[in-house]
């Protein structure tokens, strides 16, 4: 694959995995009022598993470089996001939230990163 | 904060019909408009895969671009900062901006919104790729760990080979990373908001006058409405637009919406 289409395939593969984000996100918000901020959490945890899933496969030959490319930079890369989180976190330091704000962001950091560990540990 | 509560009140018009609310809110509910559900809007949909793509090909670029070897004798996954920063900055900025933008349409509002801050700032972040950057930070910090301790007389200083002699063990490398990322990340989306706010609030007098911008100024010493789980969620994501608690809010700003 030329490094243009494989370029164009990241890209569009993030395009998914940002609209997979919006609908998955909105149809939560719009069941559950409360849903604040535990939505990008559970998207993230999503697409971090599934991330360290494509990186072991990577790893054990299963899978070749490109194809984790489009997988994990691409649609696991535009399923995620960190720009939401990091706002939501201001948020809640704006509106004084200081312990909400502080656990929040111990999530952020602890669960994407044990959902990696988990998705690499299952292949 | 009141950025993007302004954003909501615009937003109170277009809540879902078949949302279940409780019987107390319907009495500040505006006269019934066009449920607006996001999920149906197609074009919200193209706008928002336009966004993720052009952002996850810039992350990609940034990616290659940039070094990354943060597991590697080197601190920070360059590449993947950068983007997570930009993101970070410009997802504030696009929601502070759009709640000062009194002369858009609610509907306009929310597909830029939602192109801009889910699309595009989404895509060009990620949480993903940055946790898999730390797992390998980690990784490479245990096998080093392991390595030493098994050779004889093992140091408690990892020397990776970069050539130049002693850097950063890994296990450093990734609290630095993680703490940077976070600090300079919260940091920048303060930032993003002034910046975004302010220039809001220019392009509102620009396009309505001097009323426009003095009742844009006031927003921010409303006080943040009954429900404040909700709108403190709402304020920082912008992206739901059927939040009960936006119609309890005083209606100053509803009266501007075109």
């Amino acid at each position: 694959m030329s490094s243009f289409v494989l370029a164009l395939g990241i890209a569009a593969l993030g395009g998914l995995g940002a609209v997979t984000r919006f609908t998955i996100d909105t149809q939560i918000k719009r069941a559950y009022k409360a849903a604040f901020p535990l939505t990008t959490l559970l998207i993230n945890a999503i697409a971090s598993f599934l991330a360290g899933m494509f990186a072991a496969m990577a790893a054990y030959g299963a899978m070749g470089a490109d194809a984790k490319l489009l997988l994990a930079t691409g649609f696991c890369g535009g399923l995620s996001t960190f720009s939401t989180a990091i706002n939501e976190i201001t948020s809640l330091l704006k509106s004084e939230r200081l312990g909400t704000a502080a656990a929040y962001m111990a999530t952020c950091v602890i669960v994407p990163l044990l959902c990696v560990i988990a998705g690499y540990a299952v292949i | 904060m009141a950025d993007s509560e302004a954003l909501h009140k615009d937003s109170a018009a277009y809540a879902p019909a078949d949302a279940a609310q409780p019987a107390a809110d319907d009495h500040a509910v505006p006269a019934p408009a066009p449920a607006y559900n996001p999920l149906t809007d197609w074009g919200v949909y193209a706008a928002v895969f336009c966004g993720g793509f052009v952002g996850t090909l810039l992350r990609y670029a940034l990616s290659v671009a940039l070094p990354q070897n943060g597991s590697a004798g080197g601190v920070l996954y360059w590449g993947t900062f950068t983007a997570n920063m930009l993101a970070a900055f410009v997802y504030a900025a696009v929601a502070a901006y759009l709640g000062a933008a009194s002369w858009m349409g609610a509907r306009r509002k929310e597909r830029t919104n939602r192109a801009l801050g889910m699309g595009l700032c989404g895509g060009l972040s990620t949480m993903s790729t940055f946790a898999l950057e730390g797992f390998t930070q980690l990784r490479v910090a245990q096998d080093a760990a392991d390595a030493a301790s098994q050779s004889v007389g093992g140091t408690s200083i990892v020397v990776t080979t970069t050539g130049a002699g002693p850097t950063i063990p890994a296990n450093v490398a990734f609290v630095i990373y993680v703490a940077l990322t976070y600090v300079v990340g919260v940091l920048l989306a303060y930032a993003g908001s002034a910046v975004g706010a302010s220039l809001g609030a220019k392009a509102a007098a620009g396009h309505s006058g001097p009323d426009s911008a003095s009742s844009v100024a006031d927003a921010p010493s409303e006080p943040v409405s009954a429900g404040v789980s909700m709108d403190v969620g709402n304020a920082a994501d912008s992206d739901t637009s059927e939040s009960p608690d936006a119609s309890a809010s005083s209606d100053a700003s509803e009266s501007e919406v075109k």
